[in-house]
């Protein structure tokens, strides 16, 4: 659900970093706090219990210029993997604009992987939003290990819609691939935005006109 | 409100800042934010700046939604209102018009009282206005001319000198 401020010409915009237990969403965002310059973003928060695991959100605040005139903010959230804690994810979601699925690619996580898909969409589901209508891409996260999935499998088990999603491949730890994710993300959730608001306006002209007629 | 999301034209975000300021004041608040329920701020007042805020408003916003999911749990049906004591500084969220929160962070000598005293006046009077931008969408009256473009070969987010020289050796 994305946000303009006319006045302090800002638009800003919701992305969650998703996916099964311990595939990297919370290393996605150190990595992309290590590796975004300075005066592109802002402290990250982390939320987490005694053993290092997300109890409820991480939390990034980046911005960017990528739409002329207005300041881009983007705030990055992960949720915890687990899956007691589908409730929590379902809060970290609300008013979500666009989502990066963190997929573990290890042969052994492949249950996880489509669990914590079909969790995402039951979650969306709850407050009347479709995945297919809502801007998220795929990443295949820890192509460095032995033991993982061809990326045409993990395509088959995850990106068989009818409109196919952007993938990538990804070594969080190393961060790489991370960058190449959010600003892919970044784009999708721009685009989807300048077009619902294009849409927007000519229903508001609309308006006007048929305001006019009237008279 | 529109799933798509919403805006705030110059004079709506003028109007929130100046409530802001006002109990900021009457308050004797350090800083009094408003926000949406995904932690965006629509607009604040006080001591607190940068990116701070947008950390202060992702919590408060994280933390209500939790309390207020507690409560439907328990069959209350979510609470209206969150207060956080520490020993100098306290939080106090309420929420307005469903979809908004108003969060001030005050210390002592100020008291609890005071804050939800003169918070219960601003919400009264900018929850017409709240309940207004929770319909107009993202294309208010009077703001159709702006236009948004967005350069297909932009880069949204850079890297830093010392990563790039890092990875390309």
């Amino acid at each position: 659900m994305s946000f303009v401020s006319f006045q302090k010409r800002e638009i800003t915009f919701k992305l969650v970093y998703y996916g099964p237990p311990l595939s990297g969403k919370t290393t996605n965002l150190e990595l992309l706090h290590k590796v975004i310059p300075a005066t592109e973003r802002g402290d990250m928060t982390m939320l987490s219990t005694r053993q290092d695991r997300t109890l409820y959100f991480d939390f990034l605040p980046l911005q960017s210029n990528a739409i002329k005139g207005f300041v881009s903010k983007f705030q990055l959230y992960t949720v915890p993997g687990q899956p007691i804690y589908t409730e929590t994810r379902r809060i970290v979601l609300n008013g979500v604009d666009g989502v990066v699925f963190v997929a573990d690619s290890q042969w052994s996580e492949m249950e996880a992987n489509t669990d914590s898909f079909e969790n995402l969409k039951e979650n969306l589901a709850t407050d009347d939003v479709s995945l297919e209508d809502l801007p998220h891409i795929l990443q295949f996260n820890k192509r460095d290990l032995p033991e993982i999935a061809p990326i045409h499998y993990l395509e088959f088990m995850l990106n068989r819609g009818e409109h196919r999603v952007p993938s990538f491949e990804s070594v969080a730890t190393e961060g790489t691939g991370i960058r190449e994710s959010l600003n892919a993300m970044a784009k999708l959730v721009m685009a989807r935005f300048i077009k619902e608001h294009k849409m927007e306006i000519g229903e508001v002209i609309n308006r006007e006109d048929l305001a006019v007629s009237d008279a | 409100m529109s799933m798509t999301g919403y805006s705030l034209t110059v004079e709506q975000g003028c109007a929130i800042e100046s409530a802001m300021c006002e109990l900021e004041v009457q308050a004797e608040a350090e800083t009094v934010l408003c926000i949406d329920c995904s932690g965006a701020i629509l607009g604040q007042a006080g001591t607190l700046e940068g990116h701070i805020l947008d950390t202060v408003s992702a919590l408060s916003a994280g933390s209500f939604a939790a309390t207020h999911e507690l409560s439907r749990v328990l069959g209350e049906g979510g609470f209206e209102a969150v207060h956080h004591q520490g020993h100098k500084k306290g939080i106090y969220i309420h929420s307005v018009a469903e979809e908004f929160r108003i969060v001030v962070v005050f210390a002592k000598p100020t008291t609890i009282g005071l804050v939800k005293l003169y918070a219960a006046k601003t919400i009264k009077e900018i929850t017409p206005l709240l309940m207004h931008v929770i319909n107009q969408g993202l294309a208010p009256m009077g703001q159709e001319s702006v236009t948004f473009d967005l350069d297909p070969n932009a880069v949204p987010f850079n890297e830093t000198e010392a990563h790039r020289a890092a990875t390309s050796n």
